[in-house]
């Protein structure tokens, strides 16, 4: 699959941030990753039909919610199999919990990502903190060449290296407000926050990022 | 931007600090939304686990799916309660286990005694004989231990539950009323060796007791002024003189036995003997005159039974 340039991917993300937000934050709100899973209110009306027993809305829930949480573990674990192990989990008990679902003006993807970040805690209690972290093993597998492989792997790798140095709290901003592609509004819900707290947390996790891998070649100088 | 934030972008150049406000082209911001938007899960997994995911929900929907129970973690509140019960099983089982082998003055004698009611209210009607039994066996050992002791002062109080003891094993079991008119329940040789060496503040108690739990015959005495419940002649009690002697040198008790001899001086009584008096002070024997005038005895009244058995000497304590 051919990836699309850099610049249209920001300009989309940009269009659709500004649809949707009648004003930007002043960290990194207008950047907003497009999601591949539908509106939020689409989101919730599914979640209801599935409630009610309806197997076909449980299936496009699945499928519009599977890439952002497994995103959303896999950047808070080490390895790829807890991930999907993780994953799995989120969804056994997102499934179970699913009758007890009402649409009380709460939404269902908060109410989702609010399951996955117990797992994710409840795992990260246990898990061995010395074991490495892996980075091309969580890439996919249609990804380019060995090579692009390879080298996005060992940058893939750096950047989780770089995360795990930040405070659990920054961690899992990031985590869901950039491999989930949750709002900052979603996130605080998801976190029990405040809104203005997850903005602060992204943008101290973003400078303390920035430090930490500063002087390292990226972008244009980087190969591909 | 705001009225403050002119001055603040201004200080933030200034000092060198980063910007407040991410650019659309922040590098660091390029590399997270490109890094992490990477992960991807492999599809293989991605397609089995929506089978897993529906069959699952069917399954939960149809009632076949028994979720596992929640494990029930005790909280804190439940772990002081437990800790608590606990500590209190044991403080209370160890102070009753320490408690077994007290004495009168003792700290934990009264949990001792309320322990022995507590086993006598909940045991069985058949059990209880029993337990008075072992009860009354308690405050014998308990009043040897004090006059070994030496610690007269709770004699008193230690003889008058040893005949409450006595009165309520009687009450319990009547088959044991014949051995109580014999003397031979009771602790008549603890008594009388107490006697030997209790000073005159203890000896009253001492005797009262015994009469209570001796026959009502050898209380008769010498007339002649012999006190009849003579301590026993070891070397050293034939040695030491009677303690507490009145000014009229007789000997102690001398009087307590007069007196008792005048009440009941209207009643034929045999006269002690000599080996009666031996065998008082060997703690063993009675006659079956003094059987029969205990029989008399309206203070005795336990000491009814005029059967031939009365006339057997008691064994000696072991």
């Amino acid at each position: 699959m051919r990836e699309r340039p850099v610049s249209a991917y920001l300009a989309q993300a940009l269009r659709e941030a500004q649809v949707r937000r009648p004003a930007p934050g002043p960290v990194g709100d207008t950047l907003l990753a497009p999601r591949e899973a539908l509106q939020t209110d689409d989101l919730d009306s599914l979640a209801v039909a599935a409630a009610r027993g309806d197997v076909e809305a449980l299936g496009r829930l699945y499928d519009a919610l599977v890439v952002p949480i497994y995103r959303y573990v896999a950047v808070r674990v080490r390895k790829r199999e807890d991930a999907e192990d993780l994953t799995q989990v989120v969804f056994e008990r997102i499934v179970a919990s699913l009758p007890r679902y009402r649409d009380r003006g709460r939404p269902f993807e908060a109410w989702a990502f609010r399951i996955a970040r117990n797992a994710v805690i409840d795992h990260v209690r246990r898990e061995r903190r010395h074991e490495p972290l892996e980075g091309d093993h969580l890439l996919s597998h249609g990804d380019g060449g060995p090579e692009a492989l390879s080298l996005r792997g060992e940058q893939l790798r750096e950047l989780r290296e770089a995360l795990a140095e930040l405070t659990p709290d920054q961690q899992e901003a990031i985590a869901l407000r950039f491999a989930a592609g949750l709002s900052a509004e979603e996130a605080a819900r998801v976190m029990g926050r405040q809104a203005g707290t997850i903005r602060g947390l992204t943008f101290r996790a973003i400078a303390s990022l920035r430090r930490r891998l500063a002087g390292e070649p990226y972008g244009k100088d980087a190969k591909r | 931007m705001s009225v403050l934030e002119i001055p603040m972008g201004l200080l933030d150049r200034i000092l060198g600090s980063p910007p407040r406000q991410l650019g659309v082209d922040d590098t660091m911001l390029l590399r997270l939304e490109r890094g992490l938007r990477r992960v991807q899960p492999d599809p293989l997994f991605q397609r089995r686990l929506r089978g897993h995911v529906v069959n699952r929900y069917v399954a939960a929907r149809e009632g076949l799916l028994r979720e596992p129970r929640p494990k029930r973690q005790m909280g804190k509140l439940g772990r002081a309660v437990l800790c608590a019960t606990l500590a209190l099983t044991l403080g209370v089982s160890a102070a009753g286990a320490a408690a077994q082998d007290s004495i009168p003055g003792d700290l934990l004698y009264a949990v001792k005694l309320q322990l022995e009611e507590v086993r006598m209210r909940i045991a069985p009607a058949a059990a209880r004989g029993e337990l008075a039994e072992i009860a009354l066996a308690e405050r014998v050992d308990e009043l040897q231990r004090l006059a070994a002791a030496g610690a007269w002062h709770l004699v008193p109080a230690a003889t008058t539950r040893l005949t409450a003891a006595r009165q309520e094993l009687i009450g319990l079991k009547p088959s044991v009323r014949a051995r109580a008119a014999s003397g031979q329940l009771g602790p008549a040789e603890v008594l009388e060796s107490g006697l030997a060496e209790a000073p005159p503040a203890a000896r009253d108690g001492l005797e009262r007791a015994l009469q209570t739990v001796q026959p009502r015959g050898s209380s008769g005495g010498d007339p002649a002024g012999k006190p009849a419940h003579s301590p026993p002649r070891t070397d050293s009690a034939a040695q030491r003189p009677a303690r507490g002697s009145s000014a009229s040198g007789e000997p102690p008790g001398a009087a307590h036995d007069d007196n008792t001899r005048a009440a009941h001086a209207d009643k034929p009584s045999s006269p002690p003997t000599e080996g009666q008096g031996n065998a008082h002070a060997q703690g063993r024997g009675r006659s079956q005159g003094n059987a029969q005038a205990q029989d008399e005895d309206p203070g005795n009244a336990r000491a009814q039974d005029k059967a031939g058995g009365r006339a057997e000497a008691r064994s000696p304590r072991t």
